[in-house]
């Protein structure tokens, strides 16, 4: 269901021409905007240069939304605004600054992870890891700890075709066209897990309601551990942004207060 | 003698994976396997975004498990998020914790509340 109060400013400005209405939206979803450009912040970039460039997309979403679609602005709205962020980036020739060095060393401890798993029957530790990888403890943190930054980046980008297919951990952009043609569908779906894809679903699904380990989430989809987990970790940060969004959509005076 | 580490972080995404790393250097001192830490992280994960202000993380080994303390929150919004049912259809806070941790437990202070969590170290 699309929210009212936008159906109605929408409606306002695509048939009426009333450009408050679209000042409106703007300032309506300018939170969303804020919340989706803060996760890119940390890239060196300022955090107000990147809400700026955000709020290109969502006028370009509020600009071309279909008001005879049964679809929510924001979920509309959402691949815009991230598309442009992105977009910046790339234009920008930004790509993720990972050192070459721990990029490998993400490779091969997908590897080892899934090795040792099966060597030992149970999950190795980081001392396991770092030795089987001929590294320090530390460098296997941190190489880690570079998967998790390239979640984050990764977020919201489109998974690729194959249900098997192993992300590059260090994988730049996704794809933010394809995730807005398949957006519409997923209006129907509960808050929070709307803006995930099946598979996202299915693996939250087995994680947090079957209680399948991380391990047995990777034999049972046919991918490696250490992608189920990047997989686990991006799903909940998409569905935590949308649970926050919705909240400060609900309670816009105490969002406003807290600036 | 307790043999805490306390980490006290801006509310800024940017130094969140301090709090990541941190943890995961006592997880190798306390030899924690690699599935155990990533269910740590993503306790952390879920916790520090919802910081309204500085956040101070806790660690310590208690009793063969990992203790870790995550704070200050504001009560009432975090207390309501814990107790929301959840349904098939959404994976909440609560749902997250339980799922990652052995206990979650609510702790109130004079400035907020703090959330307190074990996790067992394998032997």
């Amino acid at each position: 269901m699309a929210d009212k109060p936008d159906r109605e400013l929408l409606r306002r400005y695509h048939e009426d021409g009333d450009l408050a209405a679209r000042e409106r939206l703007i300032e309506n979803h300018m939170p969303l905007v804020r919340s989706l450009a803060r996760r890119y912040s940390y890239r060196g970039e300022q955090l107000d240069d990147l809400v700026q460039i955000g709020a290109i997309g969502l006028i370009k979403a509020i600009d071309r939304f279909d008001i005879n679609r049964g679809v929510e602005l924001t979920t509309y709205a959402t691949p815009n605004i991230i598309g442009e962020i992105k977009r910046h980036f790339r234009d920008k020739g930004w790509s993720v600054r990972v050192p070459r060095g721990l990029q490998e060393l993400n490779v091969q401890l997908s590897r080892l992870v899934e090795q040792l798993t099966v060597q030992f029957s149970r999950s190795p530790t980081i001392t396991e890891l770092a030795e089987a990888a001929g590294v320090d403890e530390e460098d296997v943190l941190e190489a880690l700890e570079s998967g998790r930054a390239y979640t984050s980046l990764s977020l919201s980008a489109a998974s690729g075709g194959g249900e098997d297919e192993e992300v590059d951990p260090l994988e730049s952009i996704g794809v933010e066209e394809r995730q807005y043609e398949v957006s519409e569908d997923r209006a129907v779906l509960a808050p929070g897990f709307r803006v995930l894809e099946e598979r996202e679903r299915a693996i939250l699904h087995l994680r947090f309601f079957e209680g399948l380990t991380q391990s047995q989430i990777a034999q049972q989809v046919g991918i490696s551990q250490m992608h189920v987990s990047r997989l686990i970790r991006r799903s909940l940060e998409k569905v935590r942004d949308e649970i926050a969004y919705d909240q400060t959509q609900r309670k816009p005076k105490r969002a406003a207060a807290r600036g | 003698m307790s043999d805490e580490i306390l980490l006290t972080l801006p509310d800024r995404r940017e130094f969140f994976n301090v709090a990541h790393l941190v943890v995961g250097g006592l997880a190798v001192r306390l030899n924690l396997t690699f599935e155990n830490l990533e269910d740590v992280q993503v306790a952390l994960e879920g916790l520090l975004p919802r910081a309204k202000g500085e956040i101070t993380v806790g660690v310590k080994l208690e009793e063969g498990a990992l203790a870790i303390s995550v704070g200050p929150f504001e009560g009432d919004p975090l207390r309501a998020e814990l107790a929301a049912a959840d349904s098939e259809e959404r994976v909440g806070l609560k749902r997250i914790l339980d799922t990652v941790s052995d206990s979650v437990e609510v702790i109130d202070d004079e400035d907020g509340c703090w959330v307190r969590l074990t996790k067992k170290v394998d032997g």
